[in-house]
């Protein structure tokens, strides 16, 4: 007689995984639950029970399934399981953002293979998040309060200062940058016209900084420079950890791209070129916020966030800032719609 | 000797705790020694604690997939030639590094409670 021909086992089996939120997780528990019961019943077996009595006696000492069950979908839940959709809604959003912006009219913008070439590197870069699986903790907290920090970390926690880190991280970084500075020369003696400038400066910002800056923070990780998020929450530890990553890798990139949308409009429409500016930084602290808000916040301290988000970590206090990131992420998202349809 | 049941509960709880503190680096110290499944880790943390530890069976996994989840072991589903197929666990070289960081901990902590528990018992013996 097969264990799922049991009703005990069955019960236990479905009071388990009614608790996992991943069906894909719940699965792979519930394999391993059968393992272990099978195991369990196995020994009892052999030591004299009859079958019943054993899978009776296995089912007694597993323990409550839905407090096993509980505790196991805070290990992993759902949405920390769905990296390839954070990454390619990011990116998505990344490129909406900057054709709504620097573009007029989204349809005149955005050629297939512009977006094809984007949804290549989403999908790398989701893929990349993959690997967050594999991601070692070592012996620093990636949310930390910016004062257990020293001073010396704290300049480190900067994205720019792992360019004199003599690692791939270090490297990825320098290269990304070289990049950026190379486009954004070579679009300032370009002479064309401004939007061919713009879009130019930001493939350079965008392919060469956001993957560089990216995969280096991947590679910190793994590197152990910083610690998982403590405590898993909203999204789960690996989710957190990509998402922080994301952040302490697309605050700069904006306001970068806010300099070169400036630097590159300031010929002609000055105001203009300031208000992009303007709009492109405050959009770098919507998103940074907007990621901030989906990390888990366990206790007070975990609103620090090392890197960039050190500036938002002298925020903390400010409850503010952390209940508006709803309607910020709802506004902004609507802004974007709204423009995009017009 | 009389107990509360407020007694009673409160040891029950300290021993709860005591085991879940300690559970992540027990499981860390079985797999340390080779790659174990689920079953067969409680059956070696019963036989190296003499049955002190008996946890009920299924509270390990949590902490196994936590563990997973941190890089501290990885996880594979194996099964040899006519054998049931289980997920077997080995433990990492980040999850060595936080075994001796835990068993640092552990052992830094019972030199603290072991010399505030003998300093406590000295005042108490008659003079």
């Amino acid at each position: 007689m097969k264990l799922t021909d049991y009703p005990e086992v069955n019960k236990l089996l479905a009071e388990l995984c009614a608790k996992v939120r991943s069906k894909r997780y719940a699965a792979d528990v519930r394999n391993e639950v059968l393992a272990h019961l099978n195991d369990a019943v196995s020994e009892r077996t052999r030591s004299g029970l009859t079958e019943r009595d054993a899978v009776l006696s296995a089912v007694a000492d597993f323990g409550s399934p839905s407090d096993i069950g509980r505790d196991l979908n805070r290990v992993r839940n759902r949405l920390a399981e769905l990296p390839l959709i954070w990454g390619l809604l990011l990116l998505i959003f990344i490129t909406l953002n900057h054709y709504t912006f620097f573009g007029g009219h989204i349809g005149q913008m955005v050629e297939p293979k512009a977006f094809t070439i984007t949804f290549v590197l989403a999908l790398i870069g989701a893929l990349l998040a993959r690997r967050q699986m594999a991601w070692r903790s070592a012996a620093r907290s990636l949310i930390v309060p910016a004062r257990a920090l020293s001073r010396r970390e704290r300049v480190r926690a900067w994205f720019f200062f792992e360019l004199f880190s003599r690692n791939i991280e270090g490297l990825s970084v320098g290269l990304g940058v070289v990049a950026t500075i190379g486009t954004a020369v070579h679009a300032y003696f370009e002479p064309n016209t401004v939007g061919v400038w713009v879009a130019t400066a930001w493939m350079g910002c965008f392919y060469g900084l956001v993957f560089g800056v990216l995969l280096g923070r991947m590679h910190a990780m793994s590197l152990r420079h910083i610690r998982q998020a403590n405590g898993a929450g909203f999204l789960g530890r690996r989710a957190s950890r990509m998402l922080s990553a994301l952040i302490q890798g697309l605050a700069p990139i904006l306001v970068i791209q806010a300099l070169i949308g400036l630097i590159s409009h300031v010929e002609v429409h000055a105001h203009e070129a300031i208000l992009q500016g303007l709009m492109m930084i405050g959009y770098g602290f919507i998103l940074s916020a907007i990621f901030v808000g989906l990390l888990p916040v366990e206790s007070e301290q975990d609103l620090a966030v090392s890197g960039p988000s050190v500036v938002l970590s002298r925020l903390r206090h400010s409850a503010l800032l952390y209940r508006a990131t709803p309607l910020l992420a709802a506004i902004s998202v609507t802004i974007i719609l709204l423009v995009v349809w017009r | 000797m009389h107990r509360s049941p407020i007694h009673s509960t409160t040891m029950d709880q300290i021993d709860k705790q005591l085991l879940k503190g300690s559970m992540a680096t027990i499981l860390l110290s079985v797999l340390s020694r080779k790659e174990m499944y689920g079953y067969e880790i409680i059956k070696a943390v019963e036989k190296e604690t003499d049955g002190g530890f008996q946890p009920k069976e299924g509270t390990i996994y949590p902490i196994l997939h936590e563990l997973e989840s941190e890089g501290a072991i990885s996880a594979r589903w194996y099964g040899g030639v006519g054998a049931r197929e289980r997920k077997y666990y080995r433990i990492t070289a980040a999850g060595r590094k936080l075994l001796e960081r835990k068993r640092n901990d552990w052992l830094n902590f019972r030199t603290v409670v072991d010399r505030f528990l003998s300093r406590s018992c000295l005042k108490e013996e008659p003079a």
